[in-house]
């Protein structure tokens, strides 16, 4: 293993740990609504961070008590994602301090348990958004607006209202780092079953990092 | 020979009718192409913004109409000098608005002269300043908020007819003084009548000194270099009958010098006048220039390059062309009958109405000064009788050359009858091309007698969309009663569909203030509060805090609900006034009743379709 393979690991390593930083301040995810009397830059959004719920709030749940939907005030993903999210962090930043093969294998892990806390977090909210959509106040005052389930990605019409979701940048950078991670857990695989090429030894624990300290 | 000569007089008539309904079709063809290529000009699709505000004054309405140009579509009343109960305004008496004006003076004005605020020789969408000649009262309006400001009363002053801005820098706004008087001793001898041009700071609208005339002053315009203003004197006679005042054969333009008047003021050569430092100009020579023109001037326009002002004849046929900096005259030009007003475009012409021709006239300044007889370029006809016109941007250094508004005085047949009182009416001329085309005719309330353009792009991003919520504004959550003797103040709130408190309990007699803060936090979702049987009713724009003081009535239950519509529960945004009698028990509890309670009561038997 030389040395420049071990310094871009590790400096893989710490950008991926960044992004992942970076990601804890923007929007993991956005919704927005438009209607007739709402639109362009008047059109309500939300944006879901990894601990918090902002955007025009106030607006929609004035309009919500008109069809009975209740939008929680917290969710139950911003007690832990904004934890897995800094644990990842710090992982990724410290794993170069770890042997290469142990190195590998937890930035994989990391990739996977990231991925997973992902998946985790959306599923959870697409049974928030059936949740808002079908437990309704049975004394809204409108009538006529069936149950609805805005989609994570894609378009829904509730009563007036275009509901338009995609990702955020955050989900963009968490995305990013896990690319990162699995890089360079793949550029240590290459490196560490590749043989050098000054006396043809394969690379392990036994050969010097430095070839010229090789015996002729 | 007969049979010969009847067929070639069939033939030749025959011929000419042909051509003659052939050049009516043609003729009948071109006109509804021009009326098509009018009617292109102004329309402005639904959702489709206006190029321009045009700001009308409304005379005797008592306050500014506001209409977007080219599509000559109403947008806005700005109430300043009446109430308007549907607004709010001024007409709750105890209410801000109320007080405000009161203190002022009557609750009636008769607007003039809209002024937009500019820097650096254009408007710069912060201000518009307007007059009220009747009562002597100046008020500025926030183009923020499209409302009214602040409104002074100006000392010293009867028939506060001419309005502008001491230009370039706008630091103060002038008025004239129209109708003389005594306001020295009070008295009723004309040998005592004079008037006042008074500069007021053009924020907080304070006079901050006068120069006193013999005569009237009556329309203004500033030059643009910060050293004269200019008004027109038809009455330098100083008559009291309408004789008297055209008994001379010159009347003037006055010009005002005003650094000169500073520098009065501040060496003290100035007498104070109802607290007010009043400059004499026989005490202070070159603070006030005469400058002869025919007799009873009109309108009072500077060029945009502030080179000249043109004092409109109104009993005489021409325009005089004053130098603005040395004080002469350098021509004369004959225009048509009864000049008014003076207005010019970005390419060296100048508009003048002419109330009894009822037309805009179209001629070029450097020719007329030159003496070329070709200096008119064109006319149009008005309808009917046009009293002021402007073109856009005319009045800032850089004129757009493009919309010209004629206000004129008569409609006659131009709209549907609605009695023997016809609409007050404006037209819009395109003035772009080298010939005018009057593009469109409206309505309007009594009386625009002038009018100012601001372009859309000055206000871009400027008006704001909701007001900020002040620091007494009552929060949601934490409506409340407090109760002090007789005197109950409520402070409420409201948001779709809700006022809280729904019901509150006061005593018959009591005096009670609502305070009611609209935390909506949308634009247009204005709600209003008429309370029934107490002539209540006020408008609450989002973010914004109303307080309106009134006495409870008789013993009784008063509704009070939501005037502007806004929500699918507009009708049930309503709560109650329990008006309990003298001495009973009363609550300070602004709970909803529970549940039950409101079910308690005998409802309508269940609706049944058989």
């Amino acid at each position: 293993m030389n040395k420049t393979s071990i310094r871009i690991s590790t400096a893989l390593g710490i950008a991926a740990a960044g992004l992942l930083g970076v990601s804890l301040w923007l929007p993991l995810w956005h919704m927005k609504m438009e209607a007739p009397q709402y639109q362009g830059n008047e059109a309500l959004r939300v944006r879901i961070y990894p601990h918090a719920m902002r955007g025009d709030l106030h607006e929609i749940r004035v309009l919500n008590q008109y069809v009975g939907v209740t939008i929680p005030d917290s969710l139950p993903q911003f007690h832990w994602l904004p934890t897995a999210l800094g644990v990842a962090a710090v992982f990724s930043a410290f794993a170069g301090l770890l042997p290469v093969t142990v190195r590998r294998r937890s930035l994989v892990g990391t990739a996977v348990l990231l991925s997973l806390a992902l998946v985790i977090a959306a599923g959870q909210a697409q049974w928030q958004m059936y949740d808002v959509g079908h437990h309704r106040n049975p004394h809204a005052p409108l009538q006529g607006v069936q149950n609805f389930t805005p989609p994570i990605l894609g378009k829904v019409k509730v009563a007036n209202f275009e509901i338009e979701t995609g990702l955020g940048a955050g989900t963009g950078l968490i995305g990013a780092a896990i690319a990162l991670q699995l890089t360079t857990a793949f550029v240590l695989r290459e490196r560490s079953s590749a043989t050098c090429r000054v006396c043809g030894h394969p690379f392990g624990a036994a050969h010097p990092a430095n070839p010229a300290e090789l015996p002729a | 020979m007969k049979i010969t000569c009847l067929s070639a007089l069939l033939a030749t008539s025959t011929a000419l009718f042909t051509a003659c309904n052939s050049d009516s079709t043609a003729t009948k063809q071109k006109a509804a192409a021009q009326t098509a290529s009018a009617a292109q000009r102004v329309y402005v699709a639904p959702g489709k913004l206006d190029d321009y505000y045009a700001f009308l004054s409304g005379g005797q309405s008592g306050g500014v109409f506001v209409y977007g140009i080219p599509s000559c579509r109403f947008i806005k009343e700005i109430a300043v000098f009446e109430p308007r109960a549907g607004l709010g305004y001024a007409n709750n008496p105890g209410s801000e608005s109320y007080l405000r004006l009161k203190e002022s003076g009557p609750m009636w004005g008769d607007t003039h002269h809209p002024v937009l605020s500019q820097t650096n020789g254009r408007y710069d969408g912060r201000w518009l300043w307007i007059n009220d000649k009747a009562n002597g009262r100046v008020a500025r309006i926030s183009l923020r908020t499209f409302e009214t400001a602040v409104i002074r009363k100006v000392p010293n002053i009867q028939g506060a007819h001419g309005l502008d801005a001491w230009l370039p820098s706008c630091k103060y706004v002038y008025v004239n003084g129209e109708l003389e008087h005594d306001f020295v001793q009070n008295g009723t001898d004309p040998q005592q009548y004079r008037s006042v041009i008074a500069f007021l700071d053009s924020e907080s609208l304070e006079t901050k000194f006068e120069v006193m005339i013999v005569g009237n002053a009556d329309i203004a315009s500033s030059g643009k270099d910060g050293r004269y203003v200019f008004s027109t004197m038809y009455n330098t006679e100083n008559a009291v009958t309408s004789e008297g005042m055209i008994e001379r054969d010159k009347d003037a333009v006055a010009a005002i010098d005003v650094p000169l008047a500073e520098k009065a003021v501040a060496e003290g050569k100035f007498t104070r006048i109802n607290g007010v430092p009043v400059v004499k100009p026989d005490e202070v020579p070159g603070v006030l220039t005469l400058i002869p023109v025919p007799k009873n001037p009109h309108g009072c326009n500077v060029t945009p390059d502030g080179n000249y002002v043109m004092a409109s004849g109104k009993l005489s046929p021409t325009v005089t062309i004053i130098d603005a900096h040395s004080l002469k005259v350098v021509a004369e030009p004959e225009v048509g009958l009864g000049p008014l007003h003076t207005t010019f475009d970005n390419r060296g012409n100048a508009y003048t109405s002419l109330f009894i021709d009822s037309q805009i006239v179209k001629w070029n300044i450097q020719k007329a000064i030159k003496g070329d007889p070709t200096y008119i370029v064109d006319r149009v006809d008005v309808h009917y009788n046009v009293g002021h016109t402007k073109a856009a941007g005319s009045d800032t250094s850089y004129p757009s050359g493009d919309w010209l508004i004629s206000l004129n005085k008569l409609s006659k047949g131009m709209y549907l009858p609605v009695g023997p009182a016809m609409p007050e009416s404006q037209e819009l001329i395109d003035i772009s091309g080298e010939k005018m085309r009057v593009i469109a005719a409206f309505p309007s309330l009594s009386e625009p007698h002038d009018a100012v353009f601001l372009s859309r792009q000055v206000l871009a991003d400027k008006v704001v969309q909701t007001y900020e919520i002040t620091p007494t504004a009552t929060k949601l959550g934490e409506e409340k009663l407090v109760r002090n003797g007789t005197q109950v103040d409520v402070y409420m709130t409201c948001i779709r569909s809700k006022f809280v408190p729904e019901q509150f309990e006061v005593h018959s007699g009591d005096r009670v203030t609502i305070h009611l803060t609209n935390v909506e936090t949308v634009r247009d979702m204005t709600h209003g509060f008429a309370l029934a049987e107490h002539g209540i009713n006020i408008a609450v724009d989002p973010g914004q805090t109303q307080v309106v003081p009134f006495t409870a009535g008789a013993p009784g239950t008063y509704w009070y609900y939501c005037t502007w519509f806004c929500s699918a529960l507009h009708l049930e945004m309503r709560g109650r006034m329990l008006v309990k009698p003298i001495g009973a028990t009363v609550s300070d509890s602004i709970a909803p009743p529970t549940l039950e309670k409101t079910q308690g009561g005998p409802k309508q038997d269940k609706v049944s379709y058989e």
